[in-house]
Formats: structure tokens, C-alpha cells, sequence
């Protein structure tokens, strides 16, 4: 077995473990947004370690081109799906879990549901400080 | 800081090799509060300040952002013209000011690693 070889399974294995703790996560964290990331992880950096890791088993020219197409695409949209799926969740109102700091969101609430920010925007009044009420 | 075209392709992948560095520390951290009983997660969320940047320069820093395990962005705030914030969701930071130093040294980081000419 060679040196290459051995980093392609170390790479897959690296992966796996990524998707595990992903997919434990998903079950076990405690509100959508927490998951989100768990996902978000998964779907990026698991499958770009599990592709490279496959790649290196057969590392021809093309094959590295492909991986490497696939990856930076990958890493990509997986980023921005995630993103995306966050973004609809406290558009929609889904609670953050009990606990969650807040500080800077409640203000940002109604500016991140799509109105324009105004003018009076600039330095915001830090006594204001309204933990754990719910979004 | 010499930012000229030459330097470019090193200081791309000085900032991926970093990058891929701090992914495998928060990755692990979440492995392991998944894999281990009870929940160590101290979740928040902060408003992360960009200034005047390109639309290019939110959209890479929000995705690396979302890359890294452990950070998630909820979204641009206001219209999307001159001053730019985005949310920010962090899961294993102790306070807001160490979350917002995390993110704006990645923040440094990547905006070193891609300028060409100048600074920006």
C-alpha cells in the first residue's frame, strides 16, 4: 500500500467521521439554526474530503481536474444553501434555543426581514440588552 | 504589505492552508460535542461589521464563514449599498467580543490573501 493511498484513506475516513458527528449533531442539537451548521459542515467539507480522499486512490490528470472542479463547487453552494436555510428560518420565526445571546439581533430582526437600512443606523444604544426573549 | 500580483498565488494558499487549519480545530469541537454526552455550546448570535465592501467581499466572507464549523451567517442586513452587516450565528464562543475577534481576523486574513494592488 502506498504513502498516497494511505492519505486517501486517512481523507475518507476524515470525511466519515465529519458526516457522523454531522448527522449526531442533527439529531441532538437543539434548535434549526445549530443544525444548519452541522449540515452545512457535513455537506461542505464531508464530501470534499471523501472526494479528494477517492481521487488520490486514482490520481490521473483528469481525475484531479474533476476533484477539483468538484470541490470548489461543492464548498461553494453547500456554504450558501446553508446560508440561505438560516436565513428562512429567522425570516420565518423559528425560536432559537433558550440560552441563545441576542443582544445584537432583536434590533437586526426587522432589517433582516427585508426592510432598508436607515440612516439612524450607525451607533446603536448598548444598554439594551434583552436576553433571551424569544425572536 | 506587498500585495502585487506576483505574491498573489502564496498568499492564497497561505490563507487556505490556514483556513483549512482552523476548519479541522472547530470541526473537532463539534464532533465532539456531538459525540459526548450533555451540550457545551454557549450559542449566540453577533452582528459582524464589514464597512464599504463589495458584494464579492460579503458573499466570500459569509460563505467561509458558513464553512467553518461551528459559525453559521443569517444574512446581510439593510438593502445591500454602502455599509455593510451581516448576522452572525456562533455556536462554541464564550462571549460576543471574542466571536466578533474571531470573525473579523478572518475577515483580515482573507482580505489580505485576495488584493491585488493597493489596499482595500
Amino acid at each position: 500500500m502506498s504513502v498516497l493511498t494511505v492519505i486517501a484513506y486517512v481523507l475518507i475516513l476524515a470525511g466519515v467521521v465529519v458526516f457522523a458527528g454531522a448527522g449526531v449533531g442533527l439529531l441532538k442539537f437543539r434548535d434549526t439554526y445549530m443544525r444548519a451548521s452541522a449540515v452545512g459542515t457535513a455537506a461542505g467539507l464531508g464530501i470534499a474530503l471523501v472526494t479528494i480522499g477517492a481521487v488520490l486512490t486514482m490520481p490521473t490528470t483528469a481525475n484531479l481536474v474533476k476533484a477539483a472542479v468538484a470541490v470548489v463547487l461543492q464548498l461553494a453552494t453547500a456554504a450558501v444553501g446553508s446560508t440561505i436555510i438560516a436565513r428562512a428560518a429567522v425570516n420565518s420565526g423559528h425560536a432559537f434555543a433558550p440560552g441563545t445571546s441576542l443582544i445584537d439581533l432583536d434590533e437586526a430582526d426587522a432589517k433582516l426581514a427585508g426592510m432598508p437600512l436607515t440612516e439612524e443606523s450607525g451607533p446603536r444604544p448598548s444598554g439594551e440588552t434583552s436576553e433571551g426573549s424569544s425572536v | 504589505m506587498n500585495a502585487s500580483l506576483l505574491t498573489l498565488p502564496f498568499r492564497l494558499i497561505g490563507f487556505a492552508l490556514w483556513f483549512a487549519k482552523e476548519i479541522v480545530v472547530s470541526s473537532l469541537a463539534v464532533v465532539r460535542d456531538s459525540l459526548t454526552p450533555g451540550h457545551a455550546s454557549t450559542p449566540r448570535v453577533v452582528r459582524m461589521e464589514l464597512g464599504e465592501v463589495s458584494d464579492l467581499h460579503v458573499v466570500m466572507i459569509s460563505i467561509l464563514i458558513t464553512l467553518t464549523p461551528g459559525t453559521l451567517t443569517l444574512g446581510q442586513l439593510g438593502g445591500g449599498t454602502g455599509f455593510r452587516e451581516i448576522l452572525v450565528h456562533s455556536m462554541y464562543h464564550e462571549d460576543d467580543e471574542s466571536a466578533l475577534a474571531d470573525l473579523h481576523d478572518m475577515d483580515q486574513r482573507m482580505t489580505r490573501s485576495i488584493t491585488i494592488g493597493g489596499r482595500s
